[in-house]
C-alpha cells in the first residue's frame, strides 16, 4: 500500500520530468533556427506540458527562496503578465530563457547573488534577438559590465523580463525606463525644454533614445559623442516642417558649421573624430539634459547669461564679447550690419578687381600676338 | 656695353623669397579654412596633421611675412636715407599716362605697349595692391588672433567683420597673384630677374626701355660710395636695428597679446549619470498569479516512513527541501534530515508545522496532512508508526528507501538513468552485491563522490550498513 501510492506519486513527478525533457528538446530546436523562432508560432506539442511542469512550482502565490547570499529571490511567475507580454501569444518554453535549468531537481543555484544571476541569464535573450544583442555589443553598458560593474544594464532592466512589452519611441515610458539608473539626469531633463513637453503628450521632442542610440548607446563623454553631437540635434534643428511647427529656425546647424567653431568641430569629426577638441558644440552652450529655449531667463543662452556662458572657455571674455558670435544669424541690414556690409564688399570687389586683370591679361594676350605678327610680316 | 643689366640686389631677392614662402603657405592653410567643407580643403588640411596643425603652420607664416615686413621697411629706409634714391616707386602722372598707353595699345589705337621706367605701372600696381593686401590681412589677423582684447574696445560685431574681410582679402589676393603676377612674369615673358637679379638686353627693351635709355645716356642712378655714404650707412644702421627691435617687439606682443580660450572645455553638464530610482520590482513577486492544485495524500499512517515521508514526496516538498537542494537546511527526504525541523513532542515549537500553518509557504499542505504532522510530532516522531524512535538494523523500507527518494528524480519512471530504478527494492538490488559494499555500484558511486545527488556521509553509512548486511528488505 505505501509502496503503491509512492509509485504512483513518483508516476506523476516523472511525467513532469519528461515534460521538461520535452521542453529541452523543443528548445534546441527553436535555438537551432533563431530566425524563426521570433515569428514561427507553431508550438511544440511537449512545449505546454514543459512550461506547466515548472508552473506546478513557480505557480504558487508566494513561492520563493532565501539564497545563500541572504537575498530573497521570489520565485512564483505571473502567468497574466507573461501572457500580455509580447511572449505571450509565441509561448515560448520557460527552460528558452531559463538556460540554467536543465532538469530536476535543479541545480544549485548558479551565481553567487541575483544580480549575478540575472545579467548570466540575459545572455539568452541573443539567442534568438541576435541582431539587437550584437547592437549592444559595444554599448556602453556592456563597456560597463565587461568591466565588472554589475549595476550596468541588461535587456530586462529595461524590457522586464516575464512581463517584457513592445517599447515605444517617443513616448514618455522611454525616458522613465532610464530614469531608473539615471534619475537625476532624468530630473534635470523633465524640466527642460524637451523634456517638459514630452510629458505634455508632444510627440516630436527627443527622449534618452533619440540621442543616445537604443541598443547601440554610446558613452556621451566620448570625444566621438561630442562631435557628433551637431548632428545629432541637426536631425531635428535643420528639419524646416518640424521647425516651422514649433517657430524655431531651421538654419542654426548651418550658421553654426559657418562659424569658428562650428567650422572646427565638423572638421575634427571629419578628420580626428577620436581626438578632444575644445571648441564647443550645441550642448557646450545650450545645456544637455537641462537645454531651455534662449527665450527662457534660465537658459545658458539667454542674453543676460551668454557672457557667463562664453566665460566658462573664455575666462577674459567681457561685455562686448558675446556679440562676436552672431546667434545663428545670417548677417542682413540692422543685425550684424558691418558683416553684411563686408560681405558685400568682397561680393563685388573680387570678381570686379579679378574680372578686370583677367579681360586685361586676355586681351593683352591676343594684341601682343597681333603685335608680333605684324612685326613678323613686316 | 653690358649684356646683362643689374636690377635686384642679394637683399631684395631675398625678400622675394621669403613673400614667395610665406605668402604661399599662407595660401596653402589659409584657403582650406575658407572652404572647410570642400573635399579638396579636407585633404589639405588632413596632411598638415588636422586643423589645429594647420592654424599653428598659418601663425607661424604670419609671423615670417609679419618679420619680412619690418625688413622691408628697413631696406626702403636704407635707401631713402643711406642711398638717396630718387622716387623710383612712387606712383606718379608718368604711370597714369603709361597705363593709358596700354589700354590704347590694347584697343589698337597703338603699335607698341609704353617705353616704361625702372618699374611699369602694372609692377606698381601689384606692390601697392601688397601693400595693401598685407595691411588688411595684419589688421583683421590680429583682431582674430586676439579677440578677447578686440572686443575690450571694439563691438564684438568687429571680430566676425574681421573674419570676413580676412577671409575676402586671402581670395583677392590669391586670383590676383594667379591672374596677373604669373601672368605678366610667367606667361608674358618668363622674367627670371628675380632670382638671378639681372636682365638680358631684349628684355630690358621691351620691359624697361626708358630705363635702358637712361643707364645708355649715362643718366642712371648708382648708389652713392664715399665718406658721406658710409657716415650715414653708421647712422642707420644702429637707428634702423633700434626700430627693427621695437617693431620685432610689436609682433611678440601680437602673437603671444592673449589666452583667448581654456585648452580642454569642462563637460557640459555635471550631474550623477548612475543614480538608480529604489526600485520596487523587477524581481519581487507578482501580484497575480494562477495556483496550481495540490496534491492531497491520504496517509496511511501516523510514522514517517510510513506515512509522512509520501506526504513529503507527493507534495514535491522534496524538490526543494531535498537531497539536491536542501534549502534552508531542510532535507524532508530523510527522517533525520526532517527532525531537523521538529521538537519532537511539541508541534507548535516545531519549525515544520509553523511555516506550514503560516499559510504563505510557496506550497501548502491540506490541514489533513498538517493535522497528521501535529499527530506524528506530538508522538514524538517516530521514524515508524509506533516506534519511539529510529533504531534496529537498516532495512529497505526503513530508511533506506527514504533515503534513496530523491534519487527518483533520476533513477526512477520509465526511462530510469543508467536502467537503475531505485523506487523499488527489486529494481534497487540491480545496483547491489548483498553483503558487499564495495562492489555494490550503488554504495561505491555514492562513496566515489561527485554524484548529482551526493547521499551525505550518515546516508553512506547507513547505506553502507545495509549493504553489508545482506540489503533486506524489511529492516530491524
Amino acid at each position: 500500500m505505501n509502496v503503491e501510492s509512492t509509485g504512483t506519486a513518483r508516476g506523476r513527478h516523472l511525467a513532469a520530468l519528461l515534460g521538461l525533457a520535452g521542453a529541452v528538446v523543443a528548445v534546441l530546436a527553436l535555438t537551432a533556427g533563431t530566425a524563426a523562432a521570433q515569428d514561427d508560432e507553431a508550438e511544440p506539442a511537449d512545449q505546454a506540458t514543459g512550461n506547466e511542469a515548472c508552473l506546478s512550482c513557480h505557480g504558487n502565490p508566494g513561492f520563493q527562496t532565501t539564497l545563500p547570499s541572504g537575498e530573497v529571490l521570489p520565485l512564483t511567475f505571473d502567468v497574466e503578465a507573461h501572457e500580455a507580454s509580447v511572449h505571450g501569444p509565441v509561448d515560448i518554453p520557460c527552460v528558452l530563457c531559463h538556460t540554467d535549468i536543465s532538469g530536476f531537481p535543479h541545480d544549485p543555484f548558479p551565481a553567487p547573488d541575483v544580480r549575478t544571476w540575472v545579467v548570466d541569464l540575459n545572455q539568452a535573450c541573443a539567442g534568438c534577438h541576435t541582431s539587437e544583442a550584437t547592437a549592444t555589443m559595444d554599448n556602453v553598458h556592456s563597456a560597463a559590465l565587461a568591466g565588472g560593474n554589475l549595476d550596468a544594464a541588461v535587456c530586462t532592466d529595461c524590457h522586464g523580463s516575464h512581463e517584457v512589452s513592445k517599447p515605444v519611441a517617443h513616448t514618455p515610458e522611454v525616458a522613465e525606463t532610464c530614469r531608473n539608473c539615471h534619475y537625476e539626469i532624468y530630473e534635470v531633463y523633465e524640466d527642460s525644454v524637451h523634456g517638459a513637453a514630452l510629458l505634455s503628450g508632444v510627440r516630436d521632442v527627443p527622449t534618452c533614445t533619440d540621442c543616445h542610440g537604443v541598443h547601440d548607446v554610446e558613452g556621451p563623454s566620448l570625444p566621438e559623442f561630442h562631435l557628433f553631437s551637431p548632428q545629432l540635434c541637426a536631425n531635428c534643428h535643420s528639419d524646416p516642417d518640424l521647425m516651422s511647427k514649433y517657430g524655431i529656425r531651421a538654419d542654426t546647424f548651418d550658421t553654426y558649421i559657418s562659424d569658428f567653431h562650428g567650422t572646427t568641430v565638423v572638421l575634427y569629426e571629419a578628420l580626428a573624430p577620436g581626438q578632444e577638441t575644445n571648441k564647443p558644440v550645441c550642448i557646450d552652450c545650450h545645456g544637455v539634459h537641462s537645454i531651455q529655449s534662449a527665450d527662457n531667463p534660465n537658459s545658458q543662452t539667454f542674453k543676460d547669461n551668454i557672457l557667463r556662458t562664453c566665460q566658462r572657455c573664455h575666462p577674459d571674455a567681457t561685455d562686448n564679447f558675446p556679440a562676436s558670435w552672431l546667434g545663428h544669424y545670417t548677417p542682413a541690414p540692422g543685425q550684424a550690419t558691418l558683416v553684411w556690409l563686408a560681405q558685400w564688399f568682397y561680393r563685388l570687389i573680387i570678381p570686379i578687381t579679378i574680372g578686370a586683370m583677367g579681360v586685361y591679361v586676355v586681351l593683352l594676350t591676343f594684341r601682343d600676338r597681333r603685335t608680333r605678327k605684324g612685326a613678323a610680316n613686316g | 656695353m653690358a649684356e646683362r643689366y643689374r636690377r635686384f640686389s642679394i637683399s631684395d631677392r631675398l625678400e622675394h623669397v621669403a613673400q614667395l614662402v610665406s605668402f604661399t603657405m599662407l595660401a596653402v592653410t589659409g584657403i582650406p579654412q575658407r572652404y572647410a567643407g570642400a573635399w579638396l580643403s579636407r585633404r589639405i588640411i588632413d596632411l598638415f596633421g588636422g586643423i589645429e596643425s594647420v592654424r599653428v603652420v598659418h601663425r607661424v607664416f604670419a609671423t615670417i611675412l609679419m618679420v619680412a615686413v619690418v625688413y622691408h621697411i628697413g631696406a626702403i629706409g636704407y635707401r631713402k636715407y643711406v642711398q638717396r634714391r630718387p622716387r623710383e616707386m612712387l606712383p606718379s602722372m608718368a604711370d597714369l599716362r603709361a597705363a593709358q598707353h596700354s589700354v590704347r595699345y590694347l584697343a589698337g589705337r597703338e603699335a607698341k605697349p609704353p617705353k616704361q621706367g625702372r618699374f611699369t605701372w602694372e609692377e606698381k600696381l601689384e606692390y601697392y595692391a601688397l601693400v595693401w593686401g598685407t595691411l588688411v590681412m595684419v589688421v583683421s589677423g590680429f583682431l582674430l588672433w586676439n579677440p578677447i582684447a578686440t572686443a575690450k574696445v571694439l563691438p564684438g560685431e568687429f571680430i566676425p567683420a574681421a573674419k570676413v574681410f580676412h577671409s575676402g582679402e586671402a581670395l583677392l589676393a590669391v586670383l590676383a597673384v594667379i591672374v596677373w603676377h604669373m601672368y605678366h612674369v610667367h606667361v608674358r615673358s618668363f622674367n627670371t630677374s628675380m632670382f638671378t637679379g639681372t636682365m638680358s638686353r631684349k628684355d630690358m627693351e621691351h620691359e624697361h626701355g626708358l630705363e635702358l635709355e637712361q643707364i645708355e645716356a649715362g643718366q642712371a642712378f648708382t648708389p652713392p660710395t664715399g665718406k658721406a655714404a658710409s657716415r650715414r650707412t653708421r647712422i642707420y644702421i644702429p637707428a634702423a636695428a633700434g626700430a627693427a627691435l621695437i617693431m620685432m617687439a610689436g609682433i611678440w606682443v601680437f602673437v603671444t597679446f592673449e589666452d583667448t580660450a581654456i585648452a580642454t572645455i569642462d563637460p557640459p553638464e555635471q550631474v550623477e549619470v548612475f543614480a538608480p530610482v529604489e526600485t520596487t520590482g523587477t524581481l519581487v513577486a507578482p501580484t497575480t498569479t494562477t495556483p496550481v492544485a495540490a496534491t492531497t495524500t491520504t496517509i496511511p499512517a501516523v510514522g514517517w516512513e510510513d506515512g509522512l515521508q509520501a506526504v513529503f514526496r507527493n507534495n514535491r516538498c522534496t524538490d526543494c527541501h531535498g537531497k539536491a537542494m536542501a534549502l534552508g537546511g531542510l532535507n524532508l527526504a530523510t527522517y533525520e534530515g526532517t527532525l531537523g525541523a521538529v521538537v519532537a513532542g511539541d508541534p507548535d515549537g516545531s519549525a515544520l508545522v509553523q511555516v506550514m500553518e503560516g499559510g504563505d509557504h510557496a506550497v501548502v499542505l491540506t490541514d489533513e496532512e498538517i493535522a497528521s504532522i501535529r499527530a506524528w510530532i506530538t508522538a514524538g516522531a517516530p521514524a515508524t508508526a509506533g516506534e519511539g524512535s529510529a533504531g534496529g538494523p537498516p532495512g529497505w523500507q526503513s530508511p533506506v528507501s527514504g533515503l534513496l527518494a530523491s534519487c527518483a528524480a533520476c533513477h526512477g519512471g520509465g526511462s530510469p538513468a543508467a536502467g537503475l530504478d531505485l523506487t523499488t527494492y527489486e529494481s534497487a538490488l540491480a545496483a547491489v552485491t548483498a553483503g558487499d559494499p564495495e562492489a555494490s555500484p550503488l554504495y561505491a558511486v555514492q562513496a566515489a563522490g561527485g554524484h548529482p545527488g551526493q547521499l551525505d556521509d550518515a546516508a553512506l553509512a547507513v547505506l553502507r550498513e545495509w549493504i553489508a548486511n545482506g540489503a533486506p528488505e524489511a529492516g530491524g
